[in-house]
């Protein structure tokens, strides 16, 4: 039996460096990996046997421009060291609305999810404000960062069940009077990245996620349950 | 062949096959003594110097690796000026995660190239962007395989991947090349193939079960 489970979990690993694995796939396995200290030995021994198909490409010119992109987005200062736990636990008390709620795992929850994007080659430039999302009962379930330029990036932190038919669909509000405005549609659970400059975003504006018809909600207003939700803050970074 | 078996061959032989991994020089020993055009890079040692926040082993991978990290994105998402997207988003990545990178477990240089390919197959994938439809990326994808053609043909001739990708059947060859150089989902490659999906998901498994065998 366990000697089965490794040759899955060898197979698994050779499906992830294939590229094959499908978003909710690939999501589980990059948890895994960043609990699993075997899987990563799994994924280097395909990635080694691959290598000479990456080994052997052609590079491409560099355009001249890149590399400022690439320091401009990382903000000139930032520190490696900077972008893992801490931002969380700076993160963790920088939202008032979380106290009063006893869950244990919260921050062990927060701090995997940041992890595993990270892990995932998914790090973004610095957010300028964060929601996390909880579910009904005020277990942590997704993230949304939102950044200057407008992007807004959410990474559920749990699995949803998406029936068929279904879609997730987030969105914000920032005012009672016009109403929660949709952002765009997930469908199924993994991190999704939309690019919104014409939303605002600023802190206690909420952000959720409900369940709606596929296609999004046919009224433009949520009509399915809320999966989540969750008011932005500003990350202390 | 044992493919069609329901428990493959090498099940027991795991522990064997896991710690024929080599293990990795000392990555520090060499850091900075070399120039980036000439001497070979190592790029375990630069990630780790990431990790501590040296910004110049930063530029160094990028000086050596941009041009091979645009060409691996471009074989996924086509276009160019993504594929500069992706590498740009990569070495934010890079700087971010260095300080998890551990050199025990493996090469430098895979694991740089396989935070493009994530990054790449993240954005192909993302279903934001306004990149051709997943009906339109199979008719590309049934038009188009020049570039894991190319990848094959690229491989040296003694390469072990080559000489064992030349064992398997052709079609199921090509299947692992459109996966992994042009980061193809398993309905991609059917398409492609004109095989249904479930015998696409089997053969990449069973290819890999074979390619594990052949370069043990």
């Amino acid at each position: 039996m366990i000697a089965n489970e490794k040759a899955e979990d060898l197979l698994l690993a050779g499906e992830y460096v294939l590229g094959v694995l499908d978003g909710a796939e690939r999501d589980a396995f990059e948890r895994r990996i960043s609990r699993e200290p075997q899987l990563r030995e799994h994924v280097a021994y395909w990635q080694e046997r691959f290598a000479d198909i990456d080994n052997g490409v052609m590079p491409k010119d560099v355009p001249p421009a890149l590399w400022t992109k690439i320091e401009g987005a990382l903000g000139g200062k930032l520190a490696a060291e900077q972008a893992g736990p801490r931002f969380s636990e700076r993160l963790w008390e920088s939202l008032g609305f979380w106290r009063g709620t006893s869950f244990a795992g919260a921050i062990a929850s927060l701090v995997l999810a940041v992890a595993v994007g990270l892990l995932a080659g998914r790090a973004t430039p610095q957010p300028r404000i964060v929601a996390v999302m909880l579910t009904p009962d005020g277990q942590p379930g997704a993230i949304a960062e939102v950044h200057y330029n407008g992007s807004i990036n959410v990474i559920p932190i749990r699995d949803f069940e998406v029936p068929k038919g279904k879609t997730l669909q987030v969105w914000t509000l920032w005012d009672k009077e016009k109403g929660p405005i949709s952002v765009g549609l997930i469908d199924r659970t993994r991190q999704a990245l939309f690019h919104r400059s014409d939303l605002p975003a600023g802190q206690q504006q909420i952000y959720e996620i409900t369940l709606e018809p596929e296609g999004g909600s046919p009224t433009n207003r949520p009509t399915g349950p809320v999966l989540v939700k969750g008011f932005g803050a500003l990350p202390r970074l | 062949m044992s493919a069609g078996a329901a428990v493959p061959s090498w099940v027991t032989n795991e522990v064997r096959g896991f710690s024929a991994i080599a293990p990795r020089a000392n990555p520090l020993q060499r850091i900075g003594t070399f120039g980036v055009s000439e001497a070979k890079i190592d790029h375990s040692a630069l990630i780790v110097a990431c990790g501590r926040g040296d910004r110049a082993a930063l530029r160094q991978i990028y000086q050596s690796e941009a041009g091979a990290m645009i060409g691996i994105a471009a074989r996924i998402v086509k276009r160019r000026e993504l594929a500069e997207e992706v590498v740009q988003e990569a070495f934010v990545a890079i700087w971010r995660n260095a300080a998890r990178f551990d050199p025990s477990i493996g090469s430098g240089r895979a694991w740089l190239f396989q935070i493009v390919r994530n990054r790449a197959l993240n954005m192909l994938r993302d279903s934001s962007r306004e990149l051709p439809t997943e009906q339109d990326a199979i008719d590309a994808a049934v038009d188009a395989d020049a570039d894991s053609e190319n990848a094959f043909e690229r491989l040296a001739n003694n390469s072990a991947l080559k000489r064992c990708l030349d064992e398997l059947e052709p079609r199921r060859r090509q299947g692992v090349l459109l996966a992994f150089v042009e980061g193809m989902s398993h309905g991609e490659i059917a398409a492609k193939l004109k095989v249904p999906l479930g015998t696409t998901k089997s053969w990449l498994r069973r290819s890999l079960i074979a390619l594990r065998e052949c370069m043990t």
